[in-house]
């Protein structure tokens, strides 16, 4: 079945959010992308710093499409690793078989991504900067939400090179990275705007964007109107979202308050949507007593 | 991507903040420390940062690995004791490890000196005086931070070097021999990014973006007029 941005001319989806995932040009950022490339190839530490949406995975994207290959680049959300872990492990896991098994021995010039370095151990923090003084890493770049949760010793602080921070994204810049990924068409410029005051994030954003382009396109319209903005009302917006299926069975997700559920995998309270087990004869959340 | 110092035949850039080979300017001093560690003595090495203490950290374990196991540890990564039998232990060879044998003779290199644990401190002289360690060097930016032992002073006495001091001659060697062209890089211009801030660390970084700033702009030349347009 062609998806709806098949159907206006698009081989993949230009609304894709995830930047890991998406292949479409960042836009607006290209001088810091630049500067970031240089920084990366000429050996330094790099911080960028920036709220949610404003472009630090971008960012981190244009480095590995840049140096992807070869097996030079190590990625690593600290947010989704657990704290034990150890960037010396880490670094010998990208030798080759012979080198780690028999030698022992950790790879040079590698270069070290690592988002949301703020969950990172400063133990951690220390062992990068060893290694990158050793030129184990010839380059490494941290990024942050928040830099004042960062803990860096002194001694790292004094190595970083460049600092980019990324401006939060306004309703102009929004405009124009719609426009720009849909070449202008389906969404005109006072819907997208409508969207955007609605939205209160960049993910919700470029979600409800989606939803809508998708909605025009199926009807065969070519263009979508204010008033279209009412149909895609939050449910309607995450219906079309594959992550907002079950992840054991596929079927859709119930939302209660703010949590989606499965009715099939889970057992959970119909009014605030807290787990339960069979056990509870009242909920655990909001203590409403369960009917047999 | 082309980058800027690749018109000079370089591969690599050369002001890299990456401690190198080579020190400045301290020559003299490197000897001397490297000649009390191969004796086996026990130093104490105070410097700022950028002042060019991990140079000569990178210097000491280049020389003399091969010849001596040389164990580098930061102390500022863990406010607990130092685990000395664990880190003699994975000194020694395969089979020295399998047996848990503590490795003799090892040279131990104490980064960030001033976070050491007081228990860890206390420990160290038994492991110096057992011959675990054939030498230790401490390394601190913080000495006023740093209260020592009676007994380590005892062991360090005159082996205390202070290497933050660089002089404005060191700083141009320094430079001359990473990157030798005078006609684009002249000395003067040196001088005057190094009165800056008067730190190595600071010197390179500012030596990198002005030549990369001269190499964007299609000029052949850097001059005191581009240090005033970039950094002021």
């Amino acid at each position: 079945m062609a998806e709806w941005f098949n159907k206006i001319g698009f081989k993949a989806n230009p609304l894709e959010y995830d930047p890991i995932i998406s292949k479409v040009e960042p836009i607006g950022l290209d001088n810091e992308i630049k500067e970031l490339l240089y920084r990366v190839k000429s050996g330094s530490i790099v911080l960028i710093e920036g709220p949610e949406g404003s472009g630090k995975t971008t960012l981190l994207n244009a480095v590995i499409d840049k140096f992807k290959g070869n097996r030079k680049i190590i990625y690593v959300d600290s947010g989704t690793i657990s704290k034990q872990l150890n960037i010396t492990e880490l670094l010998k896991g990208y030798s080759g078989f012979f080198k780690r098994k028999m030698l022992n021995k950790k790879p040079k010039k590698m270069i070290l991504l690592l988002d949301n370095v703020q969950e990172m151990t400063k133990r951690n923090c220390e062992r990068i900067k060893f290694y990158f003084d050793q030129d184990y890493f010839l380059s490494v770049v941290f990024t942050t939400g928040n830099y004042d949760e960062v803990e860096f010793s002194e001694s790292l602080i004094d190595r970083i090179v460049d600092t980019v921070t990324l401006e939060p994204v306004d309703a102009d810049k929004a405009v124009k990275i719609v426009q720009s990924r849909l070449k202008k068409k389906v969404l005109p410029e006072q819907v997208i705007r409508a969207l955007w005051v609605r939205s209160g994030s960049m993910d919700k954003f470029i979600r409800s964007c989606e939803a809508l382009a998708s909605l025009v396109v199926d009807e065969g319209r070519e263009t979508a109107e204010i008033k279209d903005i009412e149909r895609v009302e939050i449910g309607e917006i995450f219906n079309n979202i594959s992550s907002f299926k079950c992840v054991s069975c596929g079927n859709s997700l119930i939302n209660i308050g703010d949590v989606w559920r499965c009715e099939y995998c889970e057992q959970f309270c119909l009014n605030c949507g807290s787990l339960a087990s069979d056990e509870d004869t009242y909920c655990p959340g909001c203590g409403l007593k369960f009917e047999e | 991507m082309e980058m800027w110092y690749e018109k000079f035949g370089l591969n690599e850039n050369p002001f890299t903040i990456k401690p190198s080979g080579e020190m400045r300017g301290h020559d003299d001093k490197f000897t001397t420390i490297s000649a009390k560690v191969s004796v086996g003595e026990v130093v104490f090495i105070t410097g700022k940062y950028g002042s060019g203490k991990s140079t000569l950290l990178k210097n000491i374990i280049s020389r003399f690995k091969g010849e001596r196991r040389v164990i580098y540890y930061s102390c500022n990564t863990s406010d607990e004791t130092i685990e000395f039998d664990s880190l003699l232990v994975n000194a020694n060879n395969f089979l020295g490890k399998l047996m848990g044998l503590r490795k003799k003779g090892a040279i131990l290199l104490l980064d960030e000196a001033q976070d050491i644990n007081v228990r860890s401190l206390l420990l160290l002289p038994h492991y110096f005086n057992k011959g675990f360690f054939h030498s230790v060097v401490l390394v601190t930016s913080k000495p006023e931070k740093f209260s020592i032992p009676r007994e380590i002073r005892e062991l360090i006495g005159d082996n205390k070097f202070d290497i933050g001091e660089i002089f404005v001659e060191d700083a141009v060697k320094l430079i001359r021999r990473r990157f030798a062209d005078e006609q684009f890089l002249p000395d003067n211009v040196i001088m005057q990014l190094f009165l800056r801030d008067n730190n190595p660390r600071a010197l390179l970084k500012n030596c990198e973006d002005l030549c990369r700033d001269i190499v964007e702009r299609g000029k052949d030349k850097a001059s005191l007029a581009d240090i005033k347009r970039i950094f002021e």
